[in-house]
C-alpha cells in the first residue's frame, strides 16, 4: 500500500481512519498506527500532519501503535479524560479531553523513546542546512523549542524539536519532523515571527503550563529521508535580560550528557557506545546564553559559519 | 569487585576484551561488555587501566610498581593514592581477580 500526504485523503475517510485505528503515520523512520476517540485530536491530527505521508486500511505493518483514549468508560461520558495509550503500561496521568492533542504528542513522543531501538535516541532537537546538522540539546527551560523554531524561519530544516534519532551504522541524524512544542512565553514569540496560522491552538493550564505547536513544513516532510551529519551540539539557556554569551564545552562532557539524556542508551549498549563516539568525533560543542531570539539567532550563525561553512 | 578489603596478595588483572575504549581529549570513555555501563576516565585511570592490562598482578605490586610505570618520583605517587585509584577501577569491575 502507498503511503500520500494525509491532504489528499477525503476528510471523511481520514476521520473515520484515525477513529478505527486504520490510519498509519509514515514519518521518517518510523510507522506508527494511530487511533483517537476524540473530536478535538482528530482535529489537530488532521491539521498539524496535513503534509505527512499516512496509509489508511488494515493491512499495512506499523512499528508503533497508539491510542488516545479514555482511561475507563466511566470517563468517556463524565468529565471526559483521555490518556496515551502506546501500548504498554505507562503511568500517565490522566488529562482532559481539551487537552488531547498534549496526550497525542506525548503518545508519539514515548512510543519512540521507550519502543526504538534501531537507533540511539537523544533528547534534543535537530536542524540542518543541507546534509550538515546542528543538535539542540536539551535543558528544561533552556528554549531548545523556541530555537530550534526561529531556526527553521532561518532556512533550517526540521529534522526533530524532540529526538537526535541516531543512525548507529552511519553516525548520521534521521529525520522525524513533528510539531514542535512551544511553551508559555515562546508560543506569541514564535506566532510573531512564523505567523498565527503556522502555530496551533494554545493549550492552556496544562502541567507543562500553556502549550502550542508550531507544524512542520511540507520541506521538512519531503526532505526528511536525508541524513544529515551533525557538525555542531549547542546547549541553550535562555535568561531573560542576558547578554549574549558562547562558551566552548568539553566533547567529554557533552558524552555523559547526551549519555544521560537517552531513553535507550543503556538497552542498546555497546552499539550505542560505538555510534556516539564516532558522531562526536569531530565536532565541537558549545553552551550559549541569551536574553532574545535575535541574539540566539546571532550566536549560532556565528558558530556554524566558523565551524562548517 | 571484592565483597570486603582487597589483600594485597591477590592477583588482578584487565581483560581488554571486556571493555572497549575511546578517546576524546584527555579522556578515556570505557564501555563495560559486562555492565553495559560507560565510564569516563583521567589520564591517571587510564594508566592504571593499561599497567594491569594482560599482565596479572598483586595489589602490592600495583602499589610498588605503578609510580615507576607513570616514570614519577614514588612521593608523587603516593601508596594511598594508588590503592584508591585501584578501588575506584574495581568498585565499577573495569578490573578483575584471577586465582594466581
Amino acid at each position: 500500500m502507498t503511503a500520500r500526504p494525509l491532504e489528499k485523503y477525503m476528510k471523511a475517510d481520514a476521520i473515520r481512519a484515525l477513529k478505527s485505528g486504520t490510519l498509519v503515520l509514515e514519518l521518517g523512520a518510523f510507522s506508527t498506527r494511530v487511533k483517537l476517540s476524540d473530536r478535538r485530536s482528530v482535529a489537530f491530527f488532521l491539521d498539524m500532519y496535513a503534509d505527512c505521508l499516512v496509509t489508511l486500511g488494515d493491512c499495512a505493518l506499523s512499528d508503533f501503535s497508539l491510542t488516545v483514549r479514555p482511561p475507563n468508560q466511566f470517563r468517556k461520558y463524565f468529565r471526559h479524560q483521555v490518556v496515551p495509550d502506546p501500548g504498554f503500561g505507562f503511568p500517565a496521568a490522566p488529562l482532559p479531553v481539551s487537552m488531547s492533542p498534549l496526550a497525542l504528542e506525548m503518545g508519539l513522543n514515548l512510543s519512540v523513546a521507550l519502543q526504538c531501538f534501531r537507533y540511539a535516541i537523544f533528547h534534543a532537537g535537530v536542524v540542518a542546512e543541507g546534509d550538515q546538522a546542528l543538535i539542540i540539546a536539551a535543558k528544561s527551560g533552556g528554549g531548545k523549542s523556541t530555537l530550534t523554531a526561529a531556526l527553521m524561519e532561518e532556512g533550517w530544516r526540521l529534522l526533530s524539536d524532540e529526538f537526535a534519532i541516531l543512525d548507529l551504522e552511519e553516525a548520521s541524524l534521521r529525520g522525524y519532523p513533528r510539531p514542535v512544542s512551544l511553551k508559555n512565553a515562546s508560543i506569541d514569540v514564535v506566532r510573531g515571527f512564523a505567523g498565527k496560522d503556522q502555530v496551533s491552538e494554545t493549550l492552556h493550564g496544562t502541567p507543562k503550563g500553556s502549550i502550542a505547536y508550531r507544524r512542520p513544513r511540507r520541506g521538512d516532510i519531503e526532505r526528511m529521508a536525508l541524513p544529515a551529519r551533525p557538525r555542531v551540539i549547542v546547549f541553550p539557556a535562555f535568561t531573560e535580560g542576558a547578554a549574549p554569551r558562547c562558551q566552548e564545552i568539553d566533547l567529554a562532557d557533552t558524552a555523559m550528557q547526551l549519555i544521560a539524556s537517552s531513553p535507550n542508551y543503556q538497552v542498546i549498549g555497546e552499539r550505542a557506545f560505538t555510534g556516539l563516539m564516532t558522531m562526536l568525533d569531530g565536532m565541537k560543542a558549545y553552551e550559549i546564553e541569551y536574553g532574545s531570539t535575535e541574539d540566539s539567532l546571532a550566536l549560532v550563525s556565528d558558530l556554524w559559519r566558523s565551524h562548517v561553512s | 569487585m571484592s565483597a570486603g578489603p582487597n589483600s594485597d596478595d591477590w592477583v588482578w588483572v584487565v581483560d581488554p576484551d571486556h571493555f572497549i575504549i575511546y578517546e576524546i581529549g584527555d579522556t578515556t570513555f570505557v564501555f563495560s561488555r559486562l555492565s553495559g555501563t560507560t565510564h569516563m576516565l583521567n589520564l591517571v585511570s587510564r594508566a592504571m587501566l593499561d599497567f594491569l592490562t594482560g599482565k596479572p598482578k598483586t595489589l602490592g605490586e600495583v602499589v610498588a610498581g605503578f609510580a615507576d610505570y607513570l616514570q614519577v618520583p614514588k612521593e608523587e605517587c603516593p601508596s594511598g593514592v594508588v590503592r584508591r585509584l585501584f578501588d575506584e577501577l574495581d568498585d565499577v569491575g573495569l578490573v578483575e581477580r584471577i586465582l594466581p
